[in-house]
């Protein structure tokens, strides 16, 4: 399994001594190689939460997450960063891209605080490349605030994508997009999962995205649930 | 927010991994350009502060050291004699042993004025100096200098009558060359005022042609003093001074210094010239003359005498002789009141021990023929002899001693002659009876003429002789009793001498003369026993201590550093805040690198870069405004902060490695700064949901308030058992405790703050608590606003608090003042009943003993130790003060004092016994103590006593704030135990008289007085005292004028002392007041990035039917409660920790201070909401985007 997350449980305390409040209640879900999978569910039933414990940006109050076999809840801070650049790739609802950088910078940003084998060269290529296929190659030297919303979501997908993570998170990629650009993004995201095996965990509430992963999951009330 | 379009950098992808870092840092600082931009000032300004306080030090120092340079010239080596005088032609035998430039000097103390009303200047450095001094002046310094100038010089160098003055006394007088100047001053040749027999000679006066002005550079400012202050001078040739002075080919002083003569061997240059050398080349030189000693030939039988110049020869000299000499007889010869038979009496007579071998038995006296007969005595009748003999501390008290009669000697013993009678002034020298001018009180009238006719026939000749224990046990004092060594001529032949170094001996080489030849034996063995310290004197190596009380002098650097540090923390409390700001508005940023995987560590080197660079702006541009900040405090140090540095001699000096530490430290300080929000934002949290609960939040946050409170109130506990103490820490104590309070009440309101968080949900929400729950939502940076304020306010109440007003409570024995109204010091000692209103009375004045409190103290020059000096002194001014009379009238208080001293008494500690023979209990001002010798209490002061003894002074009490700064007080009765040959009285402290005497009835010749200019000047000018006492001071001064008396009111005396500390309370108050301005600055900007923040909250409240004026009033509600809170936190560990010097008058200081602080603060608040402040249509624009 690329992702597997075993008896996930996450609390918040409540204020006024009210005890604490559990958003996941003993989740268990696990994604294999080219899969995807979309988690869908109301607004605060934790699908956020999940995806960023399933991503490795947030840590579970109790359970296993395993990203390639390593469980990553129990790993250091740095190693956590490590798996993150080098394993999963991660698209927000807002793009998150740094202002201050061009988009091609913004796309070879993962590539930066770790050494790599393939050198500055090839991996410019690649985000050359990533961008060129997600019909952004005008866009290069352009800087985020002169990009249009989906040319920033896609901007952000080929940032994400540049490690050749092998499993990309996506919370709400489509929810800052029009119409025509969330089925654009839903179309790469598909054809990347497919292509290039990549496992995908999305959470959406785009029923129409959803419906084009392999699995749909409800979370509600903490619990996780297949939805037909 | 984007500031600037960073296209056109240089792409990032292109670099390595290393580079990356830079690049995005770059790109970073030009991103957030504005917000950078602040923390560039920031750190220039914490850079600002800390290089520019150490850059004042060193300037300081440097100025100083250059000070001296230009005082000292080349003189490295300082022989002097503090008691007496030695020949010149000692510099001249030094020169030649060790081929270094030497300078016989005669440094008197005196007062200069010029003739046509230029006024007078007291305490002037009268120099007898010769060709040879500007000899040893700085490179480039020479007599061609002076003489280019002056005709008088340059053809008769030394020889005429003429004075050079520095530059410093003709301006004070307004003189120029040819002018006339006029000099008086205590001749220093004439015996001890004190001494039996001491001279009351009114002062010496010279009236001179000012040849040349000498300025610094020509080393007219000269001085051996390791002072810092104005010197005046006035350089007048060494034979002209020698004769004016009674001291004709003696000096007391000779300057050394290394030789600049290029014609020295290889050899001689490289034999290294010290202390030791030196030492050994003045052993080489001295000889008798050098001790005060003389030797002459008398009597029939041809025996050798061995006088002193000082009339008594001490005991350790007559030892010295004896163990030269063994056949040495010493001789005591007295002047006696009355030799008296029943009510027979023979008055005013000489009585003597024999001259020769003689067993006169214990209490027995052998009488002249010729007093047998005036007395009608016979042998076993019983005498008395009645004397005077100095008393104990000063003046003469009248003793009587009984003997019996057991042998009347014909009148023509040869050994009985007028030989025995020693020079007295006044008497031997007198041709008459009626010729006598002693200066103890004789009554001529009883003088019969039996007696005028005995002194015509057998002058002083002794009319009675007694032995020579007796006599030192009856006129026993601390001048000594023998007047004479007599060496018999037989015992010549068995003196056994080393010849080797003549020493300038008459004799040793003229050997064609028996009577040569035994005078340079006895000469030459009394010689090879003599040390320097024998005669006085003491070798200094001046340079060295100069060097040393420069580097251990008062360091202004640590001083700007302590006085800075609360603005230091208000701009590093600044640069945190704005870090805070900044990091929370790029979150998003952080999370989408925490996404790439961007690791803690990664994330930090990148803001750290990004800080490294805008830092290492703010700090070069720190480095290059420091001299700036530097020229601008020496500028205010040199004018209006003058009490602080007391020298106009302060320049810049740009001292590298002061800039260099100072900025580094602001740079790293500011750094640190920085990155606190950076490492608190980027903290990974664990996934567990935190175990405390909000109760336990709760309870903490009131054990937070509890604890905090205690703080608050147990800190200024500690200050003032701190204070109590007088510790040396007491002003590291002040910056600890007010810090440990500023932490304290920022823990306090941390807490309220955690309360009203937490009883969010418990309580109904108005609009008061509203705001409240805005202010407590961002609690670090509301904090961070609060402190920094609170730093400044902190500054500026303490500075109020502390200031010293010495015109509050003068006229209480229990003030600084004693309750004295008047303090002067003179020139030269005068008598003890010269200082009381009877020697008033004496002269006309009309004033009685009850209504006049005057306090005369001995004193011995030293170094000021005051908080004046910057230069730690080592040897302050020594005062000999009756302990008795200070404890009487309760004056001063103390502020502590060692264990054993009586609390109630602290005076007289000075009277507890000496824990050995050289060491005695002293009293000094605390400030005193503690800053200008930096010591505490128990802790010891070395002076060198007459005898050449180290004298140890306990401190053993300590004065509170007294008019005493820079000098060590000891009991009288110790002072002249030591130093016998320092005479009269030098101080001059005086009560108020004008409740008991009437104005009108005090002068006789009251115009006389108000005509005197330097009168006017220094006592009529005060408004504060009455028209009476300013008379009776005038007139005191006026009568010691000669003696260079000046009379100052003790409470200008005091506030001149607390200046220096008010000064520096000023300079601490000045950067307060930069430390505001950060404060209020930052509060702006605050109100500024909160308002942008929060833009959306504020459409949702229009939305909810808000209007702007509504959201401004709550914005400005909160603000204005931020800096409320900020200015008590401030205001309130300010008044805790001046709490022991609180006065009421503060309080209109606080009150108003507070109105500014408040002011400013909210004033910039306004200021901030009227610049950002959105209008309704923009937040309903933020509404739409939402």
């Amino acid at each position: 399994m690329i992702c597997e997350l075993q008896n996930i449980v996450k609390e918040y305390p409540l204020p006024a001594g009210g005890g604490s409040l559990t958003i996941l209640d003993g989740i268990s879900l696990s994604i294999g190689k080219g899969e995807s999978a979309a988690i869908v569910g109301p607004s605060g039933s934790g699908k956020t939460t999940l995806l960023h414990i399933a991503a490795g940006l947030d840590l579970p109050s109790s359970g296993s997450v395993l990203i390639d076999g390593s469980d990553i809840s129990k790993m250091g801070e740095r190693d956590l960063a490590a798996t993150r650049n080098s394993k999963v790739g991660i698209v927000f609802q807002q793009h998150s891209l740094l202002p201050q950088c061009t988009l091609l910078e913004n796309a070879l940003m993962p590539t930066l605080p770790y050494r790599h084998k393939a050198g500055d060269a090839a991996l410019r290529k690649r985000a050359v490349n990533l961008l060129e296929r997600l019909g952004l190659q005008k866009r290069l030297s352009h800087f985020p605030k002169q990009l249009s919303g989906g040319e920033l979501q896609r901007a952000a997908l080929a940032r994400a994508l540049i490690n050749r993570p092998i499993i990309l998170c996506a919370d709400e990629p489509t929810g800052s997009l029009d119409k025509a650009a969330a089925l654009e993004m839903g179309r790469l995201l598909r054809e990347i999962n497919k292509e290039e095996g990549t496992a995908l965990l999305l959470v959406t509430h785009s029923e129409k995205l959803s419906a084009e992963m392999d699995k749909t999951l409800e979370l509600s009330g903490g619990k996780l649930n297949a939805k037909n | 927010m984007p500031k600037t379009d960073a296209a056109k950098d240089a792409p990032i992808e292109r670099r390595g991994r290393i580079n990356f870092f830079w690049n995005l840092a770059r790109r970073n600082a030009l991103f957030y350009l504005g917000g950078n931009i602040l923390f560039c000032a920031g750190c220039a300004a914490s850079a600002v502060i800390l290089a520019g306080a150490l850059l004042i030090g060193s300037s300081l120092k440097s100025s100083i050291r250059g000070l001296f340079q230009y005082r000292l010239g080349g003189v490295e080596w300082v022989a002097a004699s503090s008691s007496g005088h030695f020949r010149e032609s000692i510099a001249d035998s030094i020169a030649a042993q060790l081929n270094v430039s030497a300078a016989p000097i005669l440094p008197l103390v005196g007062s200069a004025g010029s003739i046509g009303g230029g006024g007078s200047v007291h305490r002037v450095n009268i120099i007898g100096i010769d060709e040879r001094f500007f000899g040893l002046g700085a490179r480039g310094t020479s007599l061609q200098n002076l003489a280019d100038d002056s005709r008088d010089i340059a053809n008769a160098p030394f020889d005429g009558n003429f004075a050079i003055v520095n530059s410093a006394l003709a301006k004070k007088l307004s003189i120029n060359i040819n002018d006339q100047i006029i000099l008086r001053f205590k001749a220093t040749g004439t015996l001890a005022l004190d001494a039996p027999f001491g001279s009351r000679d009114d002062p010496a006066a010279l009236r001179l042609p000012v040849a040349a002005i000498a300025d610094s550079s020509q080393f007219g400012d000269f001085s051996l003093r390791t002072e810092h202050f104005t010197v005046y001078n006035v350089f007048v040739p060494l034979k002209l001074l020698q004769s004016a002075n009674n001291t004709p080919s003696m000096v007391s002083t000779i300057i050394i210094g290394k030789s600049n003569n290029k014609s020295i061997s290889r050899i001689d240059q490289s034999m290294p010239i010290t202390d030791k050398s030196i030492a050994a080349a003045i052993q080489n030189s001295i000889n008798i003359k050098d001790a005060g000693l003389s030797l002459r030939r008398i009597g029939t039988d041809g025996d050798f005498e061995i006088r002193s110049d000082r009339i008594f020869i001490d005991d350790a000299l007559k030892a010295k002789i004896a163990n030269a000499i063994p056949m040495s007889l010493p001789v005591s010869s007295w002047f006696v009141n009355s030799i008296n038979k029943s009510y027979n009496s023979t008055p005013y007579s000489f009585v003597s021990t024999p001259p020769k071998p003689c067993s006169i038995g214990s209490n027995q006296i052998e009488l002249s023929e010729w007093a047998a007969h005036d007395l009608n005595a016979l042998i076993g009748d019983t005498i008395t002899l009645t004397y005077f003999v100095p008393s104990q501390t000063s003046g003469l008290r009248v003793d009587t001693a009984a003997f019996i009669v057991s042998a009347i000697h014909k009148d023509t013993v040869s050994w009985l002659d007028e030989s025995l009678m020693p020079p007295y002034p006044g008497l031997a020298d007198a041709g008459s009876c009626t010729d006598w001018n002693p200066s103890i009180p004789i009554d001529l009238g009883r003088i019969r003429p039996k007696d005028e006719a005995y002194w015509d026939r057998h002058g002083g000749t002794p009319k009675a002789v007694i032995g020579y224990e007796d006599a030192a046990r009856i006129w026993g004092n601390r001048f000594g009793v023998c007047t004479a060594v007599r060496i018999p001529a037989h015992s010549v032949n068995s003196i056994s001498v080393i010849y080797g170094v003549n020493n300038g001996i008459d004799g040793i080489d003229d050997i064609t003369s028996a009577d040569s030849l035994s005078t340079g034996k006895i000469e030459a063995a009394i010689t090879s026993s003599l040390t320097p310290l024998d005669c006085g004197i003491r070798l200094t190596n001046i340079r060295a201590n100069a060097d040393n009380a420069v580097n251990s002098g008062m360091d202004f650097a640590p001083l700007f550093v302590g006085l800075s540090f609360f603005t230091f923390a208000a701009s590093l409390l600044l640069i945190w805040l704005l870090s805070a700001l900044q990091i929370k508005s790029r979150a998003n940023e952080r999370y989408a690198l925490m996404a790439m995987g961007y690791s803690r560590r990664h994330i930090l080197q990148i803001y750290l870069s990004e800080g490294f660079i805008v830092f290492s702006i703010g700090t070069t541009a720190g480095i290059l405004l420091s001299p700036l900040y530097t020229l601008a405090v020496i500028s205010a140090l040199k004018t209006i902060w003058r009490a602080a540095a007391q020298t106009p001699a302060l320049n810049l000096h740009i001292d590298t490695a002061s800039m260099l530490y100072g900025s580094v430290a602001a740079f790293l300080c500011a750094l640190a700064a920085m990155m606190i929000p950076v490492l608190s934002a980027t903290k990974i949290r664990r996934g567990k949901a935190p175990s405390l609960d909000i109760n336990k939040k709760i309870s903490r946050a009131w054990i937070h308030l509890i604890s905090s409170s205690t703080v608050v109130v147990l800190i200024p506990l500690l200050l003032l058992l701190a204070n109590a103490a007088k510790s040396r820490s007491a002003s590291t104590l002040f910056f600890l405790f007010g810090t440990i309070l500023l932490i304290a009440m920022l823990n306090l309101i941390s807490a309220a703050i955690d309360i009203i968080k937490s009883n969010a949900s418990t309580k109904a929400l108005t609009m008061r608590r509203f705001i409240l729950l805005n202010i407590s939502r961002e609690k670090r940076r509301v904090l961070g606003e609060i402190m920094v304020l609170a730093c400044a306010l902190y500054v500026l109440g303490t500075t109020q608090l502390f200031q010293h007003y010495a015109l509050e409570g003068q006229a209480q024995r229990s003030s600084g003042t004693g309750g004295f109204l008047w303090y002067g010091e003179l020139n030269a000692g005068i008598p003890k009943e010269q200082t009381g209103a009877a020697f008033l009375r004496e002269r006309g004045i009309n004033v009685e003993d009850s209504s006049l409190l005057p306090l005369a103290m001995r004193m011995r020059d030293g170094d000021d130790a005051s908080c004046l000096n910057l230069n730690r002194s080592e040897t302050p001014a020594l005062v000999g003060v009756n302990q008795i009379l200070l404890d009487s009238i309760g004056a001063f208080s103390f502020s502590s004092t060692i264990s054993t001293a009586d609390k109630n008494h602290p005076w007289l500690i000075l009277e507890s016994p000496p824990k050995s023979k050289n060491t005695v209990y002293g009293i000094a001002d605390a400030n005193t103590i503690e800053w200008g010798l930096g010591k505490s209490i128990g802790d010891t002061l070395r002076y060198v006593n007459d005898a050449g003894d180290t004298l140890s002074v306990v401190l053993a009490a300590a004065l509170k704030n007294s008019i005493f700064q820079g000098k060590a007080i000891i009991a009288e009765s110790d002072f002249v135990r030591h130093y016998p040959s320092i005479s009269g009285y030098r101080i001059l402290l005086l009560s108020p008289v004008s409740a008991a005497v009437g104005m009108d009835s005090i002068y006789t010749d009251d115009n006389a007085i108000k005509n005197n200019a330097a009168i006017n000047d220094n006592i009529f000018r005060n408004n504060n005292i009455s028209a009476s006492d300013k008379r009776i001071a005038a007139a005191f001064q006026s009568f010691h004028d000669n003696s260079g008396l000046q009379l100052e009111s003790t409470a200008e005396r005091l506030n001149a002392f607390n200046s220096v500390e008010n000064t520096y309370l000023s300079i601490f108050a000045v950067l307060g007041m930069m430390g505001l301005m950060l404060g209020c600055a930052g509060m702006g900007i605050i109100v500024v990035r909160g308002i942008e923040e929060r833009r959306r909250e504020f459409a949702l409240l229009l939305a909810q039917g808000f209007g702007v004026r509504a959201i401004k009033r709550m914005l400005f509600s909160e603000h204005a409660a931020i800096a409320l809170a900020g200015a008590l936190a401030g205001l309130l560990p300010a008044m805790l920790a001046s709490g022991a010097e609180f006065k009421a008058s503060s309080v209109a200081r606080i009150i108003c201070l507070l109105f500014i602080v408040l002011s400013c603060g909210i004033g910039s608040i306004a200021i901030g909401l009227w610049a950002r402040m959105p209008r309704s249509r923009d937040l309903i624009g933020v509404l739409k985007e939402e």
